[in-house]
């Protein structure tokens, strides 16, 4: 076991403080205030803005996941008024689908889990970026104010064929 | 005087007990580095791997699991290991009490090794240095790995007991300060480690010797994280020992503070470990509360890097201004950038400071959003230990292989070169991976095979190749300098005998107030506020653990 | 380069670390604002 006895006769036992320089006792505050700053423009973000990561949502056996609704027939659900859903397998080593469209102004929420290991959901220029854990959904939700082409890739190891998993999704532009 | 340095000098058996933990970190380092530079290029659109098919590593994969397990793996807890045993017996100035205990510590860890080795070479465990399941590796690679880490828990046992008998005899001295981070990077290991052995022994181990049908891949994430992040800590403590404890005496200076030293020690052991949530923020299992707790408690672990920076700063302008510096900034050039020892770490250090840059935004929650599995990961910890660890190692070998061997550093003026071509190949490399990565490239991906790379990506892919290559000639140099040393003719000449450079305090240790050394309330807040960060929700995963992923083989 | 015997411990004062760690907070507030202005411009994303 280590550890050691105080020793009471010591000369640094008496509550001094001046054993720490006085600049570096300033850098040390404003260490602990930009932190904090952060902390709060954080929090701005997550809170006051909504920028959120994606939180716990439901477990699913990846066994049997693709073999009932919605998985089985992954892809896009239209909610009307704008909102859409979209249920995105990950597997060795593609996205079913592998093209989304929807219109521009549509808020689409992704649903994507794995029926096999670890993949990655990043769908490039946004912040929809999630780990896909085999039994889990992840979950993340934005709207699309502009027409254009998204990638979405894979961005965890899953294998030797990695580096070609990847989709895409394009908003259209209304009526086109 | 207690802030005198020791002059106790090691003998030959104790000697090459060190050199060979350093020899199969140098062979580690080697081989490891080999296949950093050729994912650099496969990055800028040279495969090179197609020319190593004939001898069985033509495989990007098989590449990058070697590089991510000889480099931050072997080549760290090898060196890590020789050189806390070094802290632990010149700093004490005494022998290991029980030395058979740490050779067999050290021999544990050299058999662990070839385990894993062969299932990697064989391409029997392309899963990468995280091995996330489902990806199922052999099982060999997992028993190997964890001999490894059970070997320097070994040699561990051996520092404490050592210092054990050393505070029995010295109650009411300060615990010399290399020998003190020494041990508080010993324990911060054995803690941090459970997380990744609990993994292997309960869950990957049973599950590829096909005990298991599937597992959890959720959990496994969360066990190594538990030690992925303190990981960091382990490799970066050794090289803050050199920073506080021995690079204020190379540049001819002295430690500024030797409390701020201590303080940032035990917040280390306090913090590094309950923040390992902060590499999940994007998984699906772990509810968003927990991810911000670690989160605080991550900017939390930033704050002792923050004062190190002082620290250590304060320390080296002392030393520059004693060598005849003045001005603001002219006690900069007036250090002795002449021995590659020094220029290795004070290079080190300038690269870490973006190091820590990236860090803390990695750390805050939502904006990890934008560089999570991205280039910007590898990006940032080429900068923690593949530089502030990695070319710290590389200086203190310029003196601890000298040292060990009693032979000259083999020239030196090629060191200092050596560590030039480090930092900037580094900064070459690791910025160009930052920037990729805000631009969205996904880490460890064969890009050059990937259909989805844009055009706007190509300058910097292209910059990635450049810096691998400096990175390249910077490790050859190396272990040019390193072999062609230890495998000189000449020996030092008679009374230049090689002291450790341990730097004396500008305020007398004895006057560090007792709470800075006192073991037992810092142990017992490290483990108190684990299972307060990790304890609830670790509860819940276990739980409701669903062992239904079968393996997959990559 | 002035001349050594000039220093004194006593009177040291870090003034160039004071300096230094200025610049580097002054770089770590514009590097981890640029981040977090590109996650803003990128768009909020909901649970």
């Amino acid at each position: 076991m280590i550890s050691t006895d105080s020793d009471p006769t010591n000369p640094g036992e008496d509550g001094r403080t001046h054993h720490l320089d006085v600049y570096e006792r300033r850098w040390m505050i404003a260490s602990v205030a930009l932190l904090v700053v952060f902390a709060a423009s954080v929090a701005v973000a997550g809170f006051g803005l909504g920028f959120q990561v994606p939180g716990h949502e439901s477990r699913v056996d990846p066994n049997t996941v693709a073999d009932s609704p919605p998985w089985n027939n992954p892809g896009l659900r239209d909610l009307g008024n704008g909102e859409y859903e979209v249920y995105v397998i990950g597997r060795q080593y593609l996205f079913e689908p592998n093209e989304i469209r929807v219109p521009v102004g549509a808020t689409v929420t992704f649903y994507v889990t794995s029926v096999d290991v670890q993949h990655g959901f990043k769908l490039q220029d946004t912040n929809i970026n999630m780990q896909i854990v085999p039994g889990h959904i992840s979950k993340l939700t934005r709207t699309f104010e502009k027409a254009g082409e998204f990638p979405y890739i894979c961005n965890e190891y899953c294998g030797l064929g990695h580096a070609s998993m990847a989709g895409s999704l394009i908003v259209e532009a209304q009526g086109g | 005087m207690l802030t005198q340095p020791r002059t106790y000098q090691l003998d030959t058996s104790q000697k090459r007990f060190i050199s060979y933990h350093l020899v199969i970190a140098v062979i580690a380092l080697t081989v490891g580095s080999i296949f950093g530079p050729l994912q650099s290029f496969n990055w800028g659109g040279l495969d090179l791997y197609q020319f190593l098919e004939p001898i069985g590593l033509g495989d990007y994969y098989k590449g990058l699991t070697l590089h991510g397990v000889l480099n931050a793996l072997v080549w760290t807890t090898f060196f890590i290991t020789g050189f806390l045993t070094l802290t632990t017996i010149v700093g004490l100035g005494r022998p290991l009490k029980h030395p058979r205990l740490n050779w067999a510590g050290f021999i544990t860890m050299a058999v662990g090794l070839v385990m894993a080795g062969i299932p990697i070479l064989a391409g029997w465990a392309s899963v990468l240095y995280t091995f996330y399941p489902p990806l199922e590796a052999h099982w060999g690679f997992y028993l190997g790995l964890t001999l490894v880490v059970v070997g320097s828990w070994i040699e561990g046992y051996g520092f404490y007991l050592t210092y054990y008998q050393w505070r029995k005899e010295n109650p009411d001295t300060r615990t010399p300060f290399i020998t003190f981070g020494g041990l508080i990077t010993m324990v911060m290991w054995q803690l941090a480690t459970i997380g990744v052995a609990v993994e292997i022994l309960t869950m990957l181990l049973p599950f590829s010797l096909g005990l298991l049908d599937g597992t959890d891949p959720q959990l496994g994430r969360t066990f190594f994280w538990f030690t992925g992040h303190p990981l960091v800590y382990f490799w970066l403590l050794p090289a803050y020992i050199s920073w506080y404890g021995l690079l204020p005496r190379e540049a001819g200076g002295k430690l500024f503070s030797d409390s701020a030293a201590r303080l940032a020690f035990w917040l280390f052991l306090l913090l590094s470990i309950p923040v390992g949530f902060h590499h999940q923020f994007v998984d699906p299992g772990i509810p968003n509360s927990w991810k911000l707790i670690h989160a605080t408690l991550t900017y939390g672990v930033a704050f002792p890097s923050l004062l190190t920076l002082f620290t250590v700063v304060a320390s080296l302008e002392y030393a520059g201004r004693k060598r005849g510096g003045t001005g603001l900034f002219g006690w900069i050039r007036a250090l002795p950038w002449h021995k590659p020892s020094v220029s290795a770490q004070l290079l080190a250090g300038i690269l870490f400071m973006f190091g820590g840059i990236g860090g803390i935004t990695n750390a805050s929650y939502n904006v990890n959003l934008v560089v999570h599995n991205t280039a910007w990961i590898p990006g940032h910890f080429h900068l923690t230990v593949a530089t502030a660890a990695t070319l710290s190692y590389m200086g203190i070998s310029y003196w601890l292989v000298p040292y060990l061997t009693g032979k000259p550093l083999w020239k030196p003026k090629l060191a200092v070169a050596q560590t030039w071509f480090w930092f900037v190949g580094m900064l070459i490399f690791s910025n160009a991976m930052h920037v990729l990565g805000l631009l969205g490239a996904p880490r460890r991906t064969d890009l050059n095979s990937a259909p989805y790379v844009p055009e706007e990506w190509s300058g910097h892919l292209l910059r990635v190749s450049i810096g691998g290559a400096i990175l390249l000639i910077g490790v050859i140099l190396y272990v040019l300098i390193v072999y062609k040393t230890a495998r000189g003719k000449d020996h030092l000449p008679e009374g230049e005998e090689i002291e450790v450079p341990i730097a004396e305090s500008i305020t007398d240790p004895q006057l560090t107030p007792m709470w800075l050394d006192r073991w037992r309330p810092w142990l017992v807040g490290s483990v108190a506020l684990i299972i307060l960060a990790y304890g609830p929700q670790l509860a819940q995963q276990i739980s409701n653990a669903q062992f239904t992923s079968p393996g997959f083989t990559p | 380069m002035g001349d050594p015997a000039e220093f004194s411990e006593e009177d040291f004062k870090p003034r160039g670390t004071v300096a230094i760690v200025g610049l580097f907070m002054l770089t770590l507030i514009l590097l981890w604002l640029s981040v977090y202005l590109i996650l803003i411009a990128r768009g909020v994303t909901t649970t």
